[in-house]
């Protein structure tokens, strides 16, 4: 399963990019929405893990894209607001599912179990 | 305008001291009510004052009015006496029956006749041209006396005919003396004279007395009485009423109205007698050297004039009494209604001040929350990486501590992650599931999660549900929360043995009203002011967030209700929640951050 996080927290991303590589998936990386536009198009992944808030352009923009161009790649969001209302914006517009920051993997990893059956 | 201005009550300067507020909430009253007072008593004081004078006067008047005619009618009924008198002395004494009259018999026969009609006839006397009497009968005259010389026998030669006063004389019986003169045929004058009894002027004038007067009375040039009144002085004695005494100016018109309309000569003025104001009239009785004096108690002793008076005066006074309980209870009423009402928009302020400060505070906290939530994510990411290399690599020292210094790190950012969670939780709209809720039931079931704490604190529930409440559509889940929170804080604040009693009831149709009430041990001012802010919390450090309360307080607003507190230092707290029955969805707030 190919995975990208697309998140401007360079740490958070390369931290979660690293442990999941640990549980052998196959993850990349970028750290802004037009950093992630680009990976897209070079090799388009399974799943994307997107943050909402990036300083150059938000996640929903990047996910109106995900969903007009690659209708195989799912998308899960991230969001640090701590409330479900954005979560709910992102499933509106293709999104299949959101997670609360900070993230439990268990739960990463559930989701993405899923995902594979 | 400007008095009402001046006696308002304003609400800008006091508001922060209630003892001063309520100062002039005092003030007001009693300067509402002086002000209603005056409007009230002092047209009323005004109309019966007019009242009094013109009734007053109209009494005087008619008085005054009544006496000068009385005193003519008894001046004429005198005057007529007289005149009866003379005219009968007058026929016994005919012109040429002076000889007949010296025949022996005659005059006896006269006199029997005479006495027939007039028993008060005394004795009667003929004098002849040489003023020594030439006949008589009755007892008491002398024959052979001489008159000439006497002024009364020089009189009525002169004036033909003479009435005297009432005297006593030699014979002890009080009398008085009517004489006619009459010419002889062969010139000279001879005198017929009669004394009477002063008790037939008594009679007349007692009888005349009987009219609607006090006192009446006869007295001559001297104002000594020539008969006796009923009250006031004796037959013989000076009268008692002074002459000349005053009257008023406006009641000299009235008399001099009545002098011009009836005409003859009287007096008539005020005098005091034994502290009684009496009104005297007196009047010359035509022929006679006597005054006829009248005299009545003035208006003031009447039944009239007392009855006027007790009536103005009692009804007066139940009008003022009336008027001053009524007024005093509306000023009150006034009153209460503009501090009830200043009290709602000093709550309003309170209340507006209060979202405003809540809804600030909510945006710096959820602005707070999710700056601290990205940290927080690389936090918990490093330590689970952390984690993930430990389980890959084999035993090595300190491997055991290592491993519970990051699960410790896990358990912190757990912690964490609450917090802002809640924050945010409380700075925005969460989300609302609505469903059909029976407020009684629901609050039995959140009452069960405390049972436990409750029974071990010996905190007493009790429940005054209203039956048949209207279900609500809300969000049970944080209706439970809300409530679980009050309860919990309840216990709280109770410690150890207490009561809470939860109360429903149906409002009006659309709301319902739930109110919980603890005997715990109340909150203080600050506290109260404070109650729905973040973070602020009176338990120790480390026992509550702080945040319970104003979250309580985003979740009731959200479901379109309203959330009051009171509290009493050392007595307890009371919360009262005002549920909508159906929420009315507002225009969704834009997340902003």
């Amino acid at each position: 399963m190919k995975i990208l996080i697309i998140d401007d927290e360079v740490e958070f991303a390369t931290t979660l990019c690293q442990r999941l590589k640990l549980r052998k998936f196959d993850v990349s990386e970028a750290h802004s929405g037009t950093e992630g536009l680009a990976a897209l198009s070079a090799s388009p992944p399974d799943v994307v893990l997107l943050d909402m808030k990036m300083p150059d352009m938000s996640g929903f923009d990047v996910l109106k894209v995900i969903s007009r161009d690659l209708p195989q790649t799912r998308t899960i969001m991230l969001t640090g607001h701590g409330s479900g209302e954005a979560g709910k914006e992102g499933l509106a517009l293709g999104a299949i599912d959101y997670l609360m920051k900070p993230v439990e993997l268990k739960e990463l990893l559930a989701k993405l179990k899923t995902l594979e059956k | 305008m400007n008095i009402i201005s001046k006696i308002m009550p304003s609400l800008s300067g006091d508001i922060e001291s209630p003892e001063a507020l309520e100062h002039r909430y005092r003030q007001f009253s009693s300067s509402l009510t002086g002000i209603l007072l005056a409007l009230v008593l002092i047209p009323m004081f005004i109309i019966s004052v007019l009242a009094h004078s013109q009734y007053k006067r109209m009494l005087e008047e008619e008085e005054v009015g009544r006496l000068l005619l009385n005193a003519e009618q008894a001046e004429n009924t005198v005057e007529l006496f007289v005149v009866k008198l003379r005219s009968i002395i007058n026929f016994a004494g005919h012109e040429d029956r002076y000889d007949e009259l010296l025949r022996p018999g005659v005059l006896h026969d006269l006199f029997l006749r005479l006495r027939n009609s007039f028993p008060d006839y005394t004795d009667i006397e003929v004098i002849g041209p040489d003023g020594h009497t030439a006949a008589w009968e009755g007892d008491y005259v002398s024959k052979g006396q001489s008159y000439i010389g006497q002024p009364w026998y020089d009189e009525t030669l002169h004036k033909g005919f003479y009435i005297s006063n009432i005297f006593t004389g030699f014979r002890g019986v009080p009398h008085f003396v009517v004489a006619v003169s009459r010419n002889l045929k062969g010139g000279g004058q001879w005198v017929m004279r009669v004394n009477i009894d002063g008790k037939t002027l008594q009679r007349y004038v007692d009888a005349v007395a009987a009219t609607a007067v006090d006192d009446l009375f006869l007295v001559d040039e001297k104002e000594i009485l020539q008969t006796t009144p009923e009250k006031y002085g004796e037959r013989g004695k000076p009268s008692i009423f002074p002459r000349g005494g005053a009257l008023s100016h406006r009641l000299a018109a009235e008399v001099e109205r009545h002098r011009q309309a009836v005409g003859g000569e009287f007096l008539i003025d005020r005098q005091m007698v034994d502290g009684k104001a009496m009104l005297r009239v007196a009047r010359p009785v035509v022929g006679t050297p006597w005054r006829l004096v009248m005299v009545k108690e003035d208006y003031r002793h009447g039944t009239k004039w007392i009855n006027f008076r007790n009536h103005l005066f009692f009804y007066f006074a139940c009008c003022g009494i009336l008027a001053i309980l009524i007024i005093i209870s509306i000023s009150r009423a006034i009153t209460a209604y503009i501090r009830e009402s200043d009290l709602k928009r000093k709550q309003f302020l309170r209340e507006a001040e209060n979202n405003d400060k809540l809804a600030s505070i909510g945006r710096l906290a959820a602005g707070v929350a999710h700056e601290i939530n990205n940290p927080l994510a690389i936090i918990n990411q490093k330590a689970g990486l952390m984690e993930d290399y430990m389980e890959m690599t084999g035993d090595f020292e300190y491997k055991k501590e290592l491993g519970g210094a990051l699960s410790g790190i896990d358990e912190s950012v757990e912690r964490c992650k609450t917090i802002t969670h809640r924050l945010l939780g409380f700075a925005r709209h969460t989300d609302v599931t609505e469903e059909k809720i029976e407020i009684n039931k629901m609050l039995e079931e959140v009452t069960s999660f405390v049972d436990r704490e409750a029974s071990y604190n010996q905190v007493e529930i009790n429940f005054h549900f209203a039956e048949h409440l209207t279900p609500i559509v809300s969000d049970r889940g944080q209706l439970q929360q809300v409530f679980l929170n009050i309860l919990n804080n309840a216990i709280y604040a109770i410690g150890k043995e207490g009561e809470i009693n939860i109360s429903t009831r149906q409002m009006d149709p659309d709301h319902v009203q739930v109110e919980i009430a603890d005997t715990g041990c109340g909150m203080n001012k600050e506290t109260l002011d404070r109650l729905f802010e973040p973070f602020y919390t009176t338990k120790p450090t480390g026992k509550g967030t702080g945040l319970g309360m104003s979250i309580t307080y985003g979740i009731i607003n959200k479901l379109g209700g309203r959330i009051k507190v009171a509290s009493e230092e050392g007595k307890g707290t009371v919360f009262t929640f005002l549920l909508p029955v159906r929420h009315k969805e507002e225009g969704k707030e834009k997340t902003d951050v």
